[in-house]
């Protein structure tokens, strides 16, 4: 196959993307959703790191924050999103055109409707190679067929001949994934890239991911709900409750050492499969907090075990954990002991 | 399977088709197992292996083409219409998507209360307070709650109202089709720990449809494994997740993600997706994705045989654990 060699020089490590102090809040009928609130963290190139939460918890309207990705009306923004030294924030629009996909994807949950159900497959991974990288159409064309070969389709050059309806959901979401991988992005946001499928499936997709990250020197934002799908793929982990970062360590200090309760909890009430049949499961009572109703104090206070009176009217920072500059909190009352 | 405790329901080597122009989908082929008075049957798989289909044909919403569901002894494609609308009042459903199996504009009493008025139980008063108990029962207080719309509830509440509204007849047998799928993990524990609690008080028989492995372990006593249409392996929870002899029940368990660092990704055993069911594989039917198929998997069709005392496996090469 005559394929030309892409090349892109860029530095294996060092800082990609730094986060200061982002927020996110939406105008709606009901008032001003906080969605992400006072979001701070930064992102080494080639590393992965993983966001979890649940729903409501801010986990992706914040990737949709970092990528700019959201309406400018009724939406208010404010902090920074630092990438390659860059603010997003402040880019116009056709600064942010050559950033998407050139330097920076996403891959979506739902591989039914990202994409363009009246188009060939490999039209659509052309698309950007055209765009961003000015490949002619035979180039392109060629490319985008040894692309799904990378990412695990049989058969590529048939395949890139089908409709996205002609495909299944897995191989829908590798399609998916060519596209954001095509032009060799420095950073690919994955938002839930494995909820949809079936678990033989989702573990093929994890790994795929996991490859090819590693091998184009590519840094990674997983977001997910399980935290099985963060723990094993991921070098550090920032937890999500109510659109705040309650917690953020390397991955295996973080199941190591857990001191945010909301954290244990997360992990107490997920079944495992080495419990026996009918273990009774750890609960957190209640529900996530409505984000148009954020008030002073920690949002999970209503929810914890440990809560005392300073949690219900003092938010809590996010704090270093002891000497351990890696790993921070935002609590009152940790669980454990300073590391 | 000895005939010492009697059994709820029997499902015997049903098959469910569905038509559209010439071509015919086996989305059940061949179905046979047992669920005895008081226990969890888990009937897990991956999307398109007819567990579903399985869970509407027991209750008879899309039924058999052929074989028979007998519940309590009676073979349901022979009752009259009447008569399966008695006997339905004894086996429920509760569906995956809860916000949408509640009608959204009637209130939840009256969700709740509405099979209640419909088979004319009671009186006015007797309704009432059944109605109220059973809210409280799932979690939910009649008092605040019971004049609200569907719509002012979370997923999780939404759940816990489906399941009033299964059990106010006091049905002996429940069918849960992926009831927590839909909900985040913590809101997925209560709910687990809600049907534990219930099935205790009301002395239900559950049959736990779900694709989650560990969800399905936590709440079953017996686990069938279901790919393509087939039972592929069934057992006891324990021994299934422990010493699996069917390759697909082993890749299935090597798929799951643990929520621990430390344990090791397991190299993925099978490639590629289930085929199409429109035009599924012979012989075998996991053939096409198993590490140790051989020609005559492709020959024959593995009959479910029992190879110790309540496992049974669909193999011609089963694994030894």
């Amino acid at each position: 196959m005559a394929e030309r060699e892409l090349q892109f020089p860029s530095p294996a490590r060092g800082e990609l993307l730094r986060v200061e102090d982002l927020n996110t809040a939406f105008e709606t009928p009901r008032g001003l959703v906080h969605a992400v609130n006072n979001v701070s963290f930064s992102l080494e190139r080639s590393k992965t790191l993983g966001i979890v939460g649940e729903s409501g918890s801010g986990k992706t309207v914040l990737s949709r924050s970092i990528m700019g990705l959201l309406p400018s009306a009724g939406v208010s923004n404010s902090g920074k999103v630092l990438f390659e030294g860059k603010d997003l924030l402040s880019a116009s629009p056709s600064e942010m055109r050559d950033i998407w996909g050139a330097r920076m994807s996403l891959i979506f949950q739902d591989p039914m409707t990202a994409l363009n159900p009246c188009t060939r497959i490999g039209k659509q991974i052309a698309e950007s190679l055209r765009l961003h990288l000015k490949l002619s159409a035979k180039e392109a064309n060629l490319h985008s067929i040894e692309l799904l070969r990378q990412v695990g389709i049989p058969s590529p050059g048939e395949r890139a001949e089908a409709y996205p309806t002609q495909l299944s959901g897995g191989m829908r979401q590798r399609v998916v994934i060519a596209i954001a991988i095509a032009c060799a992005p420095r950073l690919l946001l994955a938002d839930e890239p494995t909820t949809g499928l079936d678990v033989t499936v989702q573990a093929q997709i994890l790994d795929l991911l996991d490859e090819l990250r590693s091998e184009r020197e590519m840094a990674m934002i997983l977001i997910s709900h399980d935290l099985g799908v963060v723990a094993t793929r991921t070098d550090e982990i920032a937890v999500m409750y109510a659109g705040r970062i309650v917690e953020k360590a390397p991955t295996k200090r973080l199941f190591a050492n857990m001191r945010m309760p909301y954290t244990e909890a997360l992990l107490q009430s997920t079944p495992k499969i080495e419990n026996p049949s009918h273990t009774r499961l750890q609960t957190i009572p209640g529900n996530p907090p409505d984000l148009s109703k954020i008030s002073e104090g920690c949002s999970f206070a209503p929810r914890c075990a440990y809560v005392t009176e300073q949690c219900r009217t003092q938010t809590p920072p996010l704090r270093q954990n002891g000497t351990d500059s890696t790993h921070h909190f935002a609590c009152w009352n940790p669980l454990g002991t300073e590391a | 399977m000895g005939p010492k405790m009697e059994n709820l329901l029997e499902v015997k080597a049903i098959e469910v088709n569905f038509t559209k122009g010439r071509e015919t989908l086996q989305a059940v082929a061949g179905v046979s197992f047992h669920v005895v008075e008081g226990e969890t049957l888990g009937l897990v798989g991956e999307s398109g292996c007819g567990k579903s289909t399985t869970g509407r044909a027991i209750v008879q919403v899309n039924p058999a083409s052929s074989g028979s569901v007998l519940f309590q002894g009676q073979d349901l494609a022979k009752l009259s219409r009447s008569e399966l609308r008695k006997a339905r009042l004894g086996m429920q459903m509760i569906f995956q998507d809860p916000i949408s199996s509640l009608n959204p504009r009637r209130r939840v009493r009256d969700i709740v209360r509405e099979p209640l008025d419909i088979w004319e139980i009671g009186t006015e008063h007797e309704r009432q307070t059944k109605v109220d108990q059973m809210l409280r029962d799932v979690g939910i207080d009649p008092e605040t709650s019971g004049d609200r719309y569907p719509r002012e509830f979370s997923g999780g509440q939404c759940q816990r109202i489906s399941i009033a509204r299964a059990l106010i007849m006091e049905p002996k047998l429940l069918i849960c089709d992926e009831m927590v799928s839909a909900l985040d993990v913590s809101v997925q524990a209560q709910i687990l720990n809600l049907l534990e609690d219930l099935k205790e008080r009301y002395g239900l028989t559950l049959v736990f449809i779900a694709h989650d492995l560990a969800v399905v372990k936590n709440v079953s006593d017996r686990v069938a494994v279901m790919y393509l249409g087939r039972i592929c392996e069934t057992a006891p929870s324990e021994d299934l997740y422990r010493s699996p002899r069917h390759p697909y029940t082993a890749a299935l368990l090597n798929s799951i993600v643990e929520p621990d660092p430390e344990s090791p990704i397991a190299a993925v055993t099978v490639i590629g997706e289930p085929p199409s069911p429109i035009n599924p594989p012979s012989g075998c039917r996991f053939r096409t994705r198993c590490p140790i198929a051989q020609d005559r998997c492709a020959q024959e069709s593995p009959e479910l045989r029992e190879t110790s005392p309540g496992h049974a496996v669909a193999c011609h090469f089963p694994l030894n654990n």
